[in-house]
């Protein structure tokens, strides 16, 4: 049995050297001329994430010094105070998905042992898929600290002293549109979800993640002996 | 970073001799990693592309094979990932493997022992598939760990467990 076995590997060997051999003699491909037009493709490509990446980070650390200043100017008005501090927290969340971002644009280094970078891609995509799903989740919510801070800022009308039954619809219109999403991605029938899922961009989410989570099993799984 | 807009003609000339002396790697990576002849000279090109990217951090003090391994063996994983790619070409594996090995520049046997092998490679996962790659290709069990990250235990290990399950896929080519 181990004989014959062996006997199948030493074959298979032969045949791959067969193959090498071939393509060894395939004049098709011209590596060189056809990467160094690739390479300038990517790089423009590359190129325009990055600025979106840096671009991020630039408005995070916008949106970051503009509500620090303005809640620690508010301090003795607590809806304009909380709707300050959340916009900060976002913010900085802001900064960071940005750094992460470029992280994983710029720093792969191929050149490193294939479980490591493995791992550290798989890690920053399943990071990045659920960056994307939470910031997503969080317009519904944002969008009335958004309102608030910028009626007081451009017009100096405070919306909450002012109504706060209207600022008390808005919360309810959120928290409604945000379980309504929530219900959608995670416990509404499947072929519901694949449907409206087309709209709301979140379709894939789920099996992204579970293939990115997938990966990572594989990877150490691989690791144990 | 950006190789190519600092190179020297010197650079640029030793690339070039790298490249077509271990041309082989990429395209048996390739090979391994995509199905349709077009995501194959995709991938070789994106092998080719990150290749010349590392290549400022080049060390020649140390094996070229080996780098050139690690970067196509991480490229081709990503790119077996990558969900565009998925989407984009699906091809039926048997069309794949006839595609890889129709010609006449190899005997019936050996065609038909790469397309047993491919149809092999195919079941792998793509670490799996890395480590079977190295191995065909008569690497070193220190190499392998290496280019892998794994320790030389691990490799022989995992080199017992492909045997084995080539053993269960792997009809004999030919009772002689």
């Amino acid at each position: 049995m181990t004989m014959e076995s062996t006997m199948e590997l030493d074959d298979l060997k032969q045949a791959w050297q067969a193959l090498d051999r071939q393509l060894q003699q395939q004049k098709r491909i011209n590596l060189e001329l056809l990467a160094e037009t690739r390479m300038r493709k990517a790089r423009a490509g590359l190129r325009w994430l990055q600025v979106l990446a840096v671009g991020q980070v630039v408005v995070g650390l916008v949106v970051t010094i503009f509500c620090a200043r303005f809640w620690s100017s508010h301090l003795h008005e607590p809806a304009l105070l909380l709707s300050g501090i959340v916009l900060h927290a976002y913010g900085v969340a802001m900064i960071v998905a940005g750094v992460m971002e470029m992280l994983l644009l710029v720093r792969t280094d191929y050149a490193a042992q294939v479980v490591t970078i493995q791992k550290y891609l798989a890690l920053l995509r399943q990071w990045r898929i659920r960056t994307r799903r939470w910031f997503a989740l969080a317009q519904w919510l944002l969008w009335i600290p958004v309102t608030l801070v910028m009626l007081e800022y451009l017009f100096g009308f405070n919306l909450w002293a002012h109504s706060p039954a209207t600022v008390g619809g808005f919360v309810a219109v959120g928290i409604v549109g945000l379980l309504a999403t929530l219900w959608l991605v995670f416990w509404s029938p499947r072929a519901l979800r694949r449907r409206v899922g087309d709209y709301v961009d979140d379709s894939n989410t789920g099996a992204l993640l579970k293939r990115a989570q997938a990966s990572l099993d594989e990877i150490a799984r691989f690791e144990r002996e | 970073m950006h190789a190519s807009a600092t190179m020297t003609a010197d650079d640029r000339q030793g690339f070039d001799d790298l490249l077509l002396q271990h041309r082989g790697i990429v395209f048996k990576v390739a090979n391994a990693y995509a199905r349709s002849a077009e995501d194959r000279a995709d991938l070789a090109q994106e092998i080719a592309v990150q290749l010349w990217r590392a290549w400022p951090g080049y060390d020649p003090a140390r094996r070229a094979s080996t780098w050139m391994y690690r970067i196509a063996l991480n490229v081709a994983i990503s790119f077996l990932r990558s969900d565009g790619h998925r989407r984009r070409h699906v091809v039926p594996l048997d069309e794949a493997v006839h595609d890889i090995a129709d010609d006449s520049a190899v005997d019936h046997e050996t065609a038909e022992s790469l397309r047993v092998l491919h149809r092999f490679i195919a079941t792998l996962e793509p670490l799996n598939r890395a480590l079977l790659l190295l191995y065909l290709d008569e690497r070193s069990t220190r190499e392998m760990a290496e280019v892998l990250g794994i320790s030389e235990s691990n490799v022989t290990t995992k080199i017992s467990r492909l045997k084995q399950r080539i053993r269960d896929h792997v009809a004999p080519p030919g009772n002689e």
